[in-house]
């Protein structure tokens, strides 16, 4: 196995922060079997100097009631943390920053004193990341959070993105997931009967409800979203691929500066709208039904807007 | 073998840790075991390799005396450790919730650093998960050459021009906007600052050799300018939207007011980015009727009129 000397430097350092800690932690924390850790241990305790003042790290690791434990009595000379490299500050700062840009999600007063103290422990550099703060409605998150911790429900008013149409739920959420500068809260909808992840910034309204849930319980599955089974093929501006999920992408190639895409959706009615909202940008190359849908779309509005 | 060589390297950064004066080679090879005879080739190039990987984590003084005497080794400790960082529970936790929402090549970089700050936080888990820079290949390239102040090639198609072109690029700052990835720094083909949005980077960023020349500029902020980009009407405006009932969703998110009139909702909203509203309105073209003003009318007229060309 290969010990690396960064790894044995920070692991002696985390050892001495952290005395009598369990193995098992160790090895979660590094990433480490517990073999490796106990390897890494060994190694650390075998540092010396030559024969002048016998050992420099003290540790032992012993067992107690069938959980292995790692005191750390000697660290000779290396009682303080190595600073970080400029690429682990990079990514510590650009973190933080990304949590700062999340309103509501995390203390922002905390998070924005632990940016200062941090940065000016790595030595007060630029950020070499920058990131906007998002447009996430910080009271509905507040509501969400409490009714997380208190295992409520809430009662929403949600608008679809498919379709635009709002509709009143009860749900009972149980996580907030984040994803670049979208929120989500994953829930149990009372509605559907099924867990389902659903856009905060999508929720119109928010109330909580002195109500315990208790569709988690029985909730294993996640509600069914219909199959994505309508085959389309679209050119586009490259920066439109963006607008689609990943996977529903059955093709994509270049064909110039535009690319051509074909892709599976559920909807012809959300894939539409994206292609009125879109400018031009997209455009339906075949079915010849989703192009009639979205001329007749077009048209719509121009009959009820007369020059 | 490896096993070996962090040992020695342990042993090496531990005597120079414990020396109150920088050390010679000699004094180093005589204290620290593994390095075989001091006047061994072996030695030497051991000794030159651990010095390399000390670099690599630690600040490392090498004096080179003139005067004949020899060279001296030791550790700069300031340099090289971190002044002490009191950190309470939440506060390591949110550490270890910011570094694990890294979704690419920095979450390798940051992972033991997180793990040493966050202590037994980073193992917690709890109702708040975060994920940052989903396949974005161009983040990790882009920030290499940012810190190591290189100039970057790239491909990019602009919209203005309608076409893709090669542009050299010293690069400043990556900037995330409204779920957008954007490069900021000096486009040296137009001799100014430009923002180029990730998605539009056709192929590979490629790093090259050149050093940056431009320092970037501390009057700028880029998400200032990303802003300033949505600032399409010169002064604040107000739109009146008739919309159906339980209908419209895009739109009721944007309104300041709503007020039910016969047979409608008719939402009141102020907006600085017309152009913005207008494809929210474009969503719902065939359900949304805008009432005023009639530029914001002519704005969602005109994004209709370009899908009928397009689709012929």
């Amino acid at each position: 196995m290969a010990v690396r000397f960064e790894i044995a430097v920070r692991m002696l350092a985390y050892l001495k922060a952290n005395n009598y800690v369990p193995l098992a932690q160790v090895a979660q924390v590094f990433s480490l079997s517990e073999a490796q850790v106990r390897i890494y241990c060994s190694h650390l305790a075998d540092a010396h100097i030559g024969d002048y003042y016998g050992e420099l790290v003290e540790i032992e690791i012993e067992d107690d009631d069938g959980e292995v434990w790692i005191s750390t009595k000697e660290t000779l000379g290396l009682n303080q943390q190595v600073k970080f490299t400029t690429e682990q500050s990079v990514a510590i700062i650009g973190g933080l920053k990304y949590l700062e840009s999340l309103p509501g999600l995390v203390d922002q007063k905390q998070i924005s004193a632990l940016l200062m103290k941090l940065q000016h422990a790595f030595g007060d550099q630029d950020s070499i990341i920058e990131i906007g703060a998002s447009d996430i409605n910080a009271h509905i998150v507040e509501i969400l959070k409490q009714a997380i911790d208190l295992a409520k429900c809430v009662r929403i008013e949600y608008g679809a993105a498919i379709d635009q149409k709002v509709t009143t739920r009860v749900i009972e959420p149980v996580l907030l997931q984040a994803n670049e500068s979208v929120l989500y809260v994953r829930a149990y909808c009372q509605e559907s009967q099924g867990m389902r992840s659903f856009r905060v910034d999508r929720i119109l309204s928010a109330t909580a409800l002195d109500i315990s849930g208790d569709g988690r319980e029985a909730a294993g599955s996640d509600v069914q979203i219909a199959a994505a089974d309508i085959s389309v093929s679209l050119q586009m501006l490259p920066e439109m691929l963006e607008s689609f999920a990943p996977e529903t992408v059955i093709e994509s190639r270049f064909d110039g500066d535009l690319m051509l895409v074909t892709l599976n959706v559920t909807s012809t009615k959300w894939l539409t709208s994206l292609v009125l909202a879109s400018a031009g940008d997209i455009v339906v190359i075949k079915p010849e039904s989703v192009r009639a849908e979205v001329l007749a779309r077009a048209n719509a509005w121009l009959s009820k807007h007369p020059q | 073998m490896a096993v070996e060589n962090t040992l020695r390297q342990l042993n090496l950064l531990l005597v120079l840790l414990n020396a109150s004066v920088p050390l010679t080679r000699a004094q180093i090879f005589d204290r620290v075991a593994g390095y075989g005879p001091s006047d061994s080739e072996a030695a030497q190039r051991k000794f030159e390799r651990d010095k390399k990987d000390l670099r690599s984590l630690l600040v490392f003084d090498e004096s080179n005396p003139n005067d004949g005497a020899s060279d001296t080794y030791a550790i700069d400790r300031k340099k090289s450790f971190m002044p002490d960082v009191p950190l309470d529970g939440d506060e390591k936790f949110l550490i270890s919730l910011a570094i694990k929402a890294w979704r690419d090549a920095h979450i390798g970089q940051a992972a033991s650093a997180g793990a040493v700050l966050s202590g037994a936080q980073w193992l917690r888990s709890g109702p708040i998960q975060a994920a940052l820079g989903r396949d974005e290949r161009h983040l990790a390239p882009l920030e290499k050459s940012i810190l190591e102040n290189r100039v970057v090639e790239f491909a990019y198609f602009s919209r203005s021009g309608g076409d893709t072109k090669t542009r050299c690029v010293e690069p400043w700052k990556i900037v995330l906007h409204q779920a957008h990835w954007y490069l900021f720094g000096y486009d040296q083909t137009v001799d100014q600052p430009r923002l180029f949005r990730f998605a539009r980077i056709h192929g590979d960023v490629q790093g090259t050799d050149q050093e940056i020349s431009v320092a970037p500029p501390q009057d700028i902020d880029p998400l200032d300018l990303l802003r300033g980009f949505q600032r399409t009407e010169a002064h604040e405006e107000v739109a009146r939207i008739a919309v159906p009932f339980g209908d419209c969703a895009n739109l009721r998110l944007l309104a300041d007011e709503v007020v039910e009139s016969s047979g409608s909702d008719v939402l009141n909203m102020k907006y600085i980015d017309g152009y913005r509203l207008a494809r929210e309105i474009a969503l719902v073209c065939d359900r949304a009727i805008v009432l005023e003003p009639k530029s914001l009318t002519d704005r969602v007229t005109e994004i209709m009129n370009t899908v009928l060309q397009v689709h012929g």
